[in-house]
Parts: structure tokens; C-alpha cells; sequence
């Protein structure tokens, strides 16, 4: 198997759609970075809740501080850690290992000094003053509060991990995409856990290996992309497409594509902020082809549902099995799903066009 | 090569709005008539709602319960796609049984999609009476459920006999259930909650921190002061307070 080598990084946010309306500052944060040693990316989505009212700072803050823990970490712990192991989730519950523990330890911690220092240099505005008036340590860092994805990949190893919501998604060699990171059960619909939870050291949860474990790509993006496309096989195409612009135009054309399309996709999708960051390797370059059959695969799937779905319900109306106002939405089920397969036989064929 | 070609689909976020309701033999007459009529009516304003509203599709589901339960349709349908089926009053009012159903479809298995993509839903239970099952063991079970925790839950109370006390353990609040005591009073809160509901549930954002079911209650105590023969179930009955069916 052959390791890709040479590792680039990207990120790109911007501010939701329902945000410009509200005048509300965009509260997500995104950073990555490529040095020699390592290559590095990292995403915080700041609660947008009344009371989170400085949690744009917040999540400016945490990609500060996590850039800066993973930077000493990736100096500072030995290469042998790591190396050789193979791919290894932590979920909530689960041990974590001792040097993992003490890495999130220190952005917890991290965390919470930048806000008090932050929160010690700027004092409450009137606006905030009316909000809420934090009574202790705790409140502040509430107000503050955000969550985190991050990822790191060395020469040795890779890691990634996670508080709160929002979803880490990688491909395998194959194309395939997947979450590398256990889910937490606790983020559910507009709830998540949290860097400002009295308990946050506990939530989170990560996944790591050595380098001959690392996904070809790993994406992050913040709970505003995944809300904008539901099931999780539609946010798995996104970060596919995502891969292919990176095989097929280049890194800078499609982190350009990626800053022009992240607005236009809030206004379409959840009105939410966005951020999107993430590593890939050499081996994407060659895998515009796997990419593209993943693609098709999965609309031949939905093409075969809907000729299933087609041919039970012709059956029944042959055989008569509806009263007339049934029949009805049975001719307009059909009408539909004519309609649902030309489309897909639409986009199969440009996916066609894009192989040859 | 485009990120947001056609090749990349952007669906719109779902909100389900699930009608519970009874139909026991005291429901049979001008009762279950007027449901039946009140939401074939409400249809349109829904899926007026969701044709006009960016941010979710509406979808509706109905569960009736008597001695048993049953689903309207085996999948919630599209506004505009689902065709009333007019419902009958018989036997009993297995409630706790019509808890564990709804349970059992607030589930990936069941009705709902992903969390990422779908907002809470909107559940409206509509009963005239109490539960002759057990109904502890069914609520508790739906309890557990995460969809069902984050919903918004109404409770229309049809007459001086539903049994308010379990209507309140469903939604959480005494606040979510409302009386009525007459046919039009009921047509007329069935059409405000679910309008109301599909409103506030298909909706991005929310006030501040209040909830959504917050904001529901809030809008439909307001409604309410000018519905003749309807009022909060918490409030004080009114003198002129009577229950008029026929």
C-alpha cells in the first residue's frame, strides 16, 4: 500500500444567511495549517443562543488554542506512540489513552484562561449587559461556548477528534467516504455538547492510527453544512464532489469553488454559518475514477428503488387493490417517480461524461 | 467541475406533524365528525405553508387509537399529498398503547430521517376522555425518546371528560393543553394548532431561548381568548363553561 506523502490543508467559512438578516457576526472559526512536521485542521461552530452571546470570540479562540496544543503535541510526543498502531475509535464511555487525555486536558484548560483573559480585556457592552450578566468563571465561559473537530496527521500518525456536533467525515483508499469519529448520542437536533460543559473533558471523543492507517482525506464541517443535506449519504457526496475538485481542478481552483459555494449553499440549505476544513494526500490526485463510481453507485440505487416502487404499484392498480381516490395518488405516485428517473438517468449520464 | 452542480443534492429540512388521535366509542357522532372535518380543512393551510416556507417541507402523520392503534398512512406524506381518510369512533382508549406506537415510529426505522436535516416535530393528541390501558408504562416508554423530547406537544381536550391530568403528563405543561366544548371550538383549535405548530416548527430560527413549544402555547392562548367554548386547561373553568356536541 502506498502512503500518500505529500499532505495539503484547507479551510473556508462563512457567515449563514440567517445571520446577515439578524446582523449576527458569523460564530464559526476555521484554521489549518502544512508545515514540514505535520498538517493540521480545525473547525469551531460557537453556540448561536442568546446567552452564547461572545461565542464567535469563543470558537476564535479554541482553533487558537487547538492549534497551539497539537502544534506542542505533534513537537512533543514521541513518533513510536502512535506508529504502527492501527485505526482506533474512543467513544464517550470509552478509555482514552493517557497522552490523548492530556492533550484535550490542556485545550480544555487552554480554553478557559483565553476566555477569562479575553473576558478580563473586553468589558460587557450594554447589549450584553442585557443579555445576561455572567455571575462566576462558569457563566462567562458559557457565554463563550462552542464546539470542535480537529484533525492532525504527522509523518507517523494520524488523529482526529471531537466535541459536540457537527461531523468529521474521511475517505478511504477505495473513494469510499465514512466518520471516522464515534458519534456522541447527546448531540441531537439543535442540542450538542460542548468546550463550555462543567464536564467537557469527558465528551470528548477521537480516533487515531499510524500512518498506514490514514484515510486519503479527512473532511470537517460544522453542523451547518450537515443540516443543509439531511441523510448522511448527501453530506457524504458533498465532501465526494469536494474530493473530486481537489483530483480533477486543483487545490486552489476548488478551495476557490469552496469559498464561493459555502454562501450560496447556506442560502440553500440551512441558513446556517459554515466552516469546512480538512487534510488530504497525494493519493487523491488518482482517485477521480473511484470517486465517480461511488457516485453512480449510489443513484443506480435510487434508480433501482424506483423502478420497484414503479412496478408494486402498477401491480396493484392492475389488480385493482385501490378504491378511486387512491388510484389517484397512486397515477400521481407514478407520475412522480417517471419524473424522479429521468433526472437520475440525467446525472448518471453526466457522471458518465466526467469518467470518459 | 462544480461543488454545487446537480450532482450534489440539497434537500429541504423536514417537519413532521403527527395528529394522535382518539377514537373510542365516546368520540363517535358530531365529535369525531368534526375532527375529520376540521383537518381535511387544515390540509391546504399546511401545505400552503410548506410550498411557502424555505426553510422545511411539511409532512403530515396521523395515528388513531381505540382498543387499537392505526396509522393513517404506512409513511408520513407530503402536505399536499395526503388525502384525509375520514376516521370512526368505536370501542376503547388505548392511549398507553398508542404512546408505544408513536415511540416506535419517532425512530430512523420508523418515520424520521436524520436528525441533521429534520426538525423536531410538531405532535397534536386530540381525546375526550381517559385512558383504559396503561398508559404510565406507554408514556414512559416514549418518554426515552429523543424525537419525542425535543417535539412540540399540544393536547386538545375535547369536553369536561378527558382526563386533563394525562393529557398534561403527554405534553409536559399544563399550559399545552387546551379545552373545548363545543363543535366549532374544536374545528376552530385544530385548525389554530396545527397552523400554528407547522408555523413555528418548520422555522430556522427561534426567539431567543424560548422553545418552541413555548411559542406555540404563547400564539395559541392567544387564539384562544377569541374562540368561543375553548379556553387553557389550566385556567379556571368559566361559569359559562358547558359542553354542547349536538
Amino acid at each position: 500500500m502506498t502512503i500518500g506523502t505529500n499532505i495539503t490543508s484547507f479551510d473556508c467559512r462563512c457567515q449563514g444567511e440567517s445571520h446577515k438578516a439578524t446582523d449576527k457576526p458569523c460564530q464559526d472559526y476555521s484554521f489549518s495549517e502544512t508545515t514540514s512536521d505535520f498538517c493540521l485542521a480545525i473547525i469551531s461552530d460557537g453556540h448561536g443562543g442568546t446567552r452564547y452571546y461572545r461565542s464567535d470570540a469563543g470558537s476564535r479562540l479554541l482553533s487558537e488554542v487547538t492549534a497551539r496544543c497539537l502544534t506542542e503535541f505533534a513537537k512533543g510526543v514521541p513518533e513510536t506512540t502512535f506508529s504502527g498502531k492501527p485505526y482506533t475509535t474512543v467513544g464517550i464511555g470509552d478509555t482514552m489513552p493517557a497522552v490523548l487525555q492530556q492533550l484535550f486536558g490542556a485545550i480544555v484548560v487552554g480554553w478557559r484562561n483565553a476566555v477569562m483573559e479575553h473576558a478580563g480585556q473586553h468589558s460587557l457592552t450594554e447589549t450584553e449587559q442585557a443579555l445576561a450578566v455572567p455571575q462566576d468563571d462558569h457563566e462567562w465561559e458559557k457565554t463563550y461556548g462552542c464546539t470542535l473537530i480537529a484533525t492532525i496527521r504527522t509523518p507517523s500518525y494520524w488523529l482526529a477528534f471531537q466535541v459536540g456536533d457537527g461531523k468529521c467525515v474521511a475517505l478511504r483508499e477505495d473513494g469510499s467516504p465514512f466518520e471516522p469519529i464515534p458519534w456522541d448520542d447527546r448531540c441531537f437536533l439543535n442540542k450538542t455538547t460542548s468546550i463550555c460543559d462543567t464536564d467537557a473533558l469527558s465528551r470528548f471523543r477521537c480516533c487515531f492510527g499510524g500512518v498506514d492507517t490514514a484515510p486519503v482525506a479527512i473532511f470537517l464541517g460544522s453542523d451547518g453544512i450537515d443540516d443543509s443535506f439531511g441523510e448522511e449519504e448527501n453530506l457524504y457526496n458533498f465532501y465526494v464532489q469536494l474530493a473530486k475538485g481537489f483530483s480533477h481542478d486543483g487545490h486552489e481552483a476548488t478551495v476557490k469553488d469552496l469559498e464561493q459555494s459555502l454562501p450560496i449553499l447556506s442560502k440553500r440549505g440551512s441558513q446556517d454559518d459554515m466552516s469546512v476544513a480538512g487534510i488530504y494526500d497525494d493519493r487523491c490526485q488518482s482517485l477521480l475514477p473511484s470517486l465517480i463510481q461511488w457516485q453512480k453507485g449510489r443513484l443506480e440505487v435510487k434508480m433501482d428503488v424506483l423502478s420497484n416502487k414503479t412496478a408494486r404499484t402498477w401491480a396493484n392498480i392492475i389488480k385493482g387493490a385501490f378504491n378511486t381516490d387512491d388510484r389517484r395518488m397512486a397515477y400521481n405516485d407514478l407520475t412522480r417517480y417517471l419524473k424522479e428517473k429521468m433526472d437520475l438517468n440525467e446525472r448518471i449520464k453526466k457522471l458518465d461524461m466526467e469518467t470518459s | 467541475m462544480s461543488l454545487l452542480d446537480e450532482t450534489v443534492e440539497i434537500p429541504r429540512r423536514t417537519m413532521t406533524l403527527f395528529f394522535v388521535i382518539d377514537t373510542s366509542g365516546s368520540m363517535a357522532g358530531s365529535k369525531i365528525g368534526a375532527v375529520n372535518d376540521a383537518v381535511v380543512n387544515v390540509l391546504p393551510m399546511l401545505e400552503e405553508i410548506s410550498a411557502e416556507n424555505p426553510d422545511a417541507e411539511i409532512k403530515v402523520a396521523a395515528l388513531e387509537f381505540s382498543t387499537t392503534c392505526n396509522w393513517l398512512y404506512s409513511e408520513p406524506k407530503p402536505a399536499n399529498e395526503f388525502v384525509w381518510q375520514d376516521v370512526q369512533a368505536s370501542a376503547l382508549t388505548s392511549l398507553g398503547a398508542a404512546c408505544k406506537e408513536l415511540a416506535s415510529k419517532l425512530s430512523r426505522s420508523g418515520f424520521m430521517k436524520a436528525a441533521s436535516g429534520s426538525f423536531a416535530p410538531a405532535i397534536i393528541l386530540l381525546s375526550d376522555g381517559a385512558p383504559t390501558d396503561d398508559f404510565e408504562s406507554g408514556l414512559a416508554t416514549l418518554k426515552q425518546n429523543n424525537w419525542f423530547k425535543a417535539a412540540i406537544k399540544v393536547a386538545i381536550a375535547i369536553g369536561d371528560d378527558a382526563d386533563k391530568d394525562v393529557l398534561t403528563q403527554f405534553t409536559g405543561t399544563n399550559e399545552a393543553v387546551f379545552t373545548v366544548h363545543n363543535i366549532d371550538a374544536l374545528k376552530q383549535i385544530i385548525r389554530v394548532v396545527a397552523v400554528t405548530s407547522s408555523q413555528i416548527g418548520s422555522k430556522s430560527s427561534t426567539a431567543g431561548d424560548t422553545t418552541k413549544q413555548e411559542q406555540v402555547i404563547a400564539e395559541v392562548k392567544s387564539a384562544v381568548d377569541n374562540i368561543g367554548g375553548a379556553e387553557v386547561a389550566s385556567a379556571p373553568a368559566s361559569t359559562a363553561s358547558y359542553d354542547d356536541w349536538d
